[in-house]
């Protein structure tokens, strides 16, 4: 039996391609629709709009390789169909370049993404020494308390449960230091237009800033489930100028403790 | 355990002859491991309808806001059982206990595993920890509520009373064990009992990621079932070990568990890559493109799988997060070495799209959505945006059924006629990828949206006002179709038992020895085996003139015509 | 899995023991068969070395178990050099125990491997040249049925159960593994089938 060229023509091989290709335009439009029609927060603080810009490349990063593979995939599936019984394709093993090529760009494109992880999540962590306004936050079963460090030295607190959604307030453009604890069982402080989630675990201390860079009510919620009513662990935060994040705040109940 | 017992000369005892072995005493007493690889995976598929129809209650209740089709309870202890039963009771052993006590002493060329009685064992502790699991539902206050995770504090004896979490803890602790025995008896069959020429690095690419599989099983299981018992211990004896109050660490029960769960993870997956692995070869007529980077880059996902666990922890606040998260993208690495093989392997091919391909390929698309998004939760401060909503949920489901559902299916549809010697019908399991493949996207897709705007898991109730309706509607039927189409594949099963077609030995044209002998095996396998010269005996002994096949070889009046789709038989 | 079971060349081609009917190996073709009669439906009766492609060319003969073992020896590697990063930058504690704990349990049976296959006789399935006559022989008995596994994992269920409602569970389950462990040996001394 001799060996026969490649018998996919030039005239196949276009009648292949001109079927594959708009598949593949539509498919990468699809795609794309997808993710930029996603409408994802952008972060109301300045950590979370961080947190959105690293998305936001990820998410590039990743539609991109995923459109090439899948490509790769659809065109293996449309141009290497078996054309006959008798047809016997090369009995390649390996190919020592190109297994090194798909072993470093991967390396390397994750070598990059690291890179913008480590800057993107030392920046979120970080804490500033000289917060404007210290507060702690108190999860329990159903629901949350949000407890002020007046400048005076007193206290003042906010109870959220679900008999009644309450609503915190943080002062717009300023930092908000927030120490989150529990009193039972793990929750997590979730506030998705923050674009931002901790634990509150018992024997924990979680401490991190918040720093409002947009006016608004937004709903935050319990993420981490934790028994019976974890739904109904809602609860708003009201973002304000900070003049009148103070008479707020000047107002509230002090704790007789 | 039983090796020297096993090395004494068998009894002169008469054994039943093949054909009169049935019936109710011999599915007790047999050892062999085809009959406990053929019991473990019906029972796992029964546990995966068990599993999915809690999944279809799971998506009535939240097709609707503000539902009450299910009571709160109902609906935390309807997934919490959801998670584990598809986890622990399906995913893991239809792979590493089912398919791998079938097919992996086939392809090495042995007559059993290599502990009959302990592969024994080892299904009657899990059908006995699969049997408790589901009829904890039973028992007063009902089954386990606090998630498949069963977070400490959460799972302890004040915040989760009751026998159904106590049931819960034994269960685990069977199958666990279950699990171990499996693992012990895959390493030693694949290490002692291959056949004159069957070197490892000839091993079916299969076996291979049933070999790591089952090291990444005696790395995992101990430590979740030594969690279990200090679980059981806290709940029952006043221990303290998770309890800040008495001197302990909640924190030390999410190590621990991930330490076993992320390896879980790919203890679900890497069997599924290794059937894969088996079926695009055979479906390509090429050999598999980079058989040793295949090896490499198994073990390289199951050293890395053990190092990540506590990407899970992200948003604990006390974990080293740049660690973790440079390992867990890394294994983006050898993932894609693997995806990058099976393309090569399909490049230039011959590829025939019988259903085992078709779910193979299938596979490729989606697991391919559930890798990249992946690496965006391997980035710390994405997951502190994502962490425990709908994201998290999406991706790990797309994974999961990427891997058990589209994998998984692909190996059964591939090894069912050597299993039964019968053929299934091929328009039916088509049929049945077909449907589970529009509703797995429709599932999967409008759940990540819904986690990007703030939908938590696990929630049972929300309202309409949240603006989660129409994805959750999508959702729902989504995994509605993924639940019909499954009524194709037991139609083809009863089809294909009522109306036998004979399949013969090798249907599908296949390499590895499991196709040299009868369909199904004889008792121990086999008469005879081919010379094994590559990881394709079967193929080299049925093809000796396409070993050094450089080029296409396609009879010329093929070429010449117009597009050349000629589809063969 | 301890390397003494099963392997061939222990069990040995001895002429004497013949494979032993439903407990040895059946699949050897047996020295004075021509390997062209192959019963199986499908395979062509070709003489093996047509398939000597260039990837088949290197007829390597391993040590005894050494690629085994440097599976199990790459794990306890990679573990301790993965602990050693993860405690010096964390200094965290559980999970530094679980990677070395994890390191040991490759070390363990990576290093026995090793150690066992320099002792050894080659063994054919290490050979990329070995003719399946080499494997020729018992290669260990498989009892093809026994119920006592069946018996031990209903006491080990009871057992669990007794964890939950109680100790009454815990007689029965307990009677059940006792007297299966019993069982099981009697039935290994014996040799035969139940």
């Amino acid at each position: 039996m001799t060996v026969a060229p490649d018998p996919s023509g030039p005239r196949a091989r276009r009648s292949i391609r001109s079927r594959a290709l708009p598949g593949l335009a539509l498919l990468a439009l699809l795609l794309s629709g997808c993710t930029f029609h996603m409408e994802n927060y952008t972060g109301a603080t300045k950590q979370g709009h961080l947190i959105y810009r690293l998305f936001q490349g990820f998410d590039i990063v990743a539609l991109a390789i995923g459109v090439f593979v899948w490509a790769l995939i659809f065109w293996c599936i449309l141009a290497y169909r078996r054309r006959h019984r008798e047809h016997w394709p090369p009995q390649t093993h390996h190919n020592l370049p190109w297994e090194v090529a798909y072993t470093t760009i991967p390396v390397l494109i994750v070598g990059v993404l690291f890179g913008y992880t480590y800057v993107a999540e030392n920046s979120v962590n970080k804490v500033v020494a000289n917060p404007d306004n210290v507060m702690t936050i108190t999860a329990f079963q159903w629901g949350w308390k949000f407890d002020y460090n007046l400048p005076d030295g007193g206290k003042a607190e906010v109870i959220s449960d679900p008999n009644h959604y309450g609503t915190f307030e943080l002062p717009d453009n300023q930092v908000t230091r927030v120490n989150l604890v529990t009193a039972d069982v793990v929750h997590e402080f979730d506030v998705p237009e923050f674009d931002f989630e901790r634990y509150a675990q018992s024997g924990v201390v979680n401490t991190f800033d918040l720093t409002p860079t947009k006016t608004g009510t937004f709903i935050g919620r319990c993420a981490q489930f934790c028994g019976l009513h974890h739904d109904l662990m809602i609860f708003y935060v009201k973002v304000v100028q900070p003049a009148q994040f103070q008479t707020w705040v000047q107002q509230l109940e002090r704790p007789t403790t | 355990m039983t090796l020297l017992a096993e090395r004494r000369p068998a009894a002169p005892h008469e054994e039943p002859h093949e054909e009169h072995r049935r019936g109710l005493l011999y599915w007790l007493t047999s050892t062999d491991h085809k009959v406990i690889g053929k019991n473990y995976l019906v029972t796992t598929t029964i546990f995966l309808l068990c599993g999915g129809l809690m999944a279809m209650f799971i998506r009535v209740q939240l097709f609707w806001p503000n539902s009450h089709f299910t009571t709160q309870e109902t609906f935390n202890q309807l997934f919490t059982m959801h998670g584990t039963v598809m986890l622990l009771l399906f995913a893991g052993p239809f792979a590493f206990a089912g398919f791998a006590n079938y097919i992996v002493p086939l392809q090495v060329g042995a007559p059993d595993m290599a502990f009959p009685r302990l592969n024994a064992l080892s299904y009657w502790l899990f059908l006995s920890g699969g049997i408790i699991m589901l009829s904890s539902f039973l028992v007063a206050g009902g089954a386990a509520s606090f998630g498949w995770t069963a977070y400490a504090p959460l799972s302890d004896s004040l915040n989760s009373p009751g026998a159904g979490a106590d049931l819960w803890v034994v269960s685990l602790f069977l199958t666990g064990f279950s699990a171990i025995f499996s693992g012990i008896n895959l390493v030693a069959t694949t290490f002692a009992l291959r056949a004159p020429g069957m070197t490892m690095f000839r091993l079916p690419i299969f076996t291979w990621n049933m070999l790591v599989t089952a090291i990444l099983i005696l790395i995992a299981f101990p430590v979740l079932t030594s969690a279990l018992v200090m679980l059981y211990f806290d709940r029952h004896f006043h221990t303290h070990i998770f309890e800040v109050a008495g001197g302990g660490a909640p924190i030390l029960w999410q190590h621990l568990f991930w330490f076993f769960g992320h390896p879980e993870v790919y203890i679900l997956a890497l069997p599924y890559f290794g059937i894969v692995s088996d079926i695009i070869p055979v479906f390509s007529r090429r050999p598999l493109f980079g058989y040793r980077g295949m090896v490499f880059a198994t073990l390289t996902i199951a050293g890395l799988s053990t190092g990540v666990w506590a990407h899970h922890m992200f948003t604990t606040g006390v974990v080293l997060l740049p660690f973790f998260s440079a390992m867990t993208m890394l294994i983006a690495v050898p993932t894609g070495i693997k995806f990058f093989s099976w393309i090569g392997t399909m490049w230039r091919g011959a590829i025939q799209f019988k259903s085992p391909m078709v779910w193979a390929v299938g596979f490729l698309v989606v697991f391919l959505a559930g890798g990249l998004s992946g690496v965006i939760l391997a980035s710390p401060p994405l997951d502190f945006y994502t962490n425990n909503t709908y994201f998290i949920v999406a991706h790990f489901h797309e994974v999961l059924i990427g891997t058990t559902i589209f994998g998984g299916f692909a190996g059964l549809y591939f090894w069912y006629p050597k299993m039964t010697g019968r053929m299934h019908r091929e328009w039916l399991a088509n049929a049945h990828f077909g449907l589970a493949f529009i509703g797995f996207w429709l599932q999967t897709t409008p759940q990540y949206v819904a986690g990007l705007h703030g939908m938590p898991r696990r929630i049972a109730i929300y309202q309409p006002s949240d603006g989660w309706t129409s994805l959750n509607r999508l959702s729902s039927i989504g995994a509605w179709c993924i639940g019909a189409s499954f009524l194709f594949f037991l139609w083809n099963m009863w089809i294909s038992w009522r109306k036998p077609v004979p399949a013969g030995s090798n249907p599908w044209d296949a390499g590895s020895l499991e196709w040299a002998t009868s369909s199904p095996p004889p008792h121990h396998n086999f008469h005879s085996i081919p010379p094994i010269r590559s990881e394709r005996p079967v193929w080299d002994a049925n093809h000796p003139d396409l070993a050094e096949l450089e080029e296409p070889r396609i009879p010329a009046e093929v070429g010449s015509g117009p597009s050349g789709n000629g589809h063969g038989s | 899995m301890a390397p003494d079971d099963g392997t061939p060349e222990d069990a040995g081609p001895s002429p004497g023991e013949g494979p032993l009917r439903g407990a040895g190996r059946h699949h050897s073709v047996a020295a004075d068969e021509p390997t062209a009669s192959h019963p199986v439906e499908g395979l062509k009766s070709e003489p093996h070395h047509r398939v000597s492609g260039h990837y088949h060319s290197q007829r390597k003969v391993w040590k005894g178990y050494r690629v085994e073992a440097w599976v199990y020896l790459g794990v306890a590697a990679f573990f301790v050099v993965v602990c050693a990063a993860y405690w010096f930058t964390s200094k965290e504690r559980a999970g530094s125990v679980m990677l070395i704990l994890t390191a040991f349990l490759g070390f363990l049976p990576g290093a026995y491997l090793y150690w066992w296959g320099g002792h050894m006789h080659p063994r054919p399935e290490d050979s990329e040249a070995a003719e399946l006559e080499e494997g020729a022989g018992t290669v260990g008995a498989f009892p093809s049925s026994s119920i006592w596994p069946f018996v031990m994992g209903t006491g080990a269920a009871f057992t669990c159960l007794a964890l939950v409602f109680g100790a009454w569970w815990g007689v029965l389950g307990g009677a059940l593994v006792v007297g299966c462990l019993v069982g099981y040996t009697l039935e290994s001394r014996r040799g035969g089938y139940v």
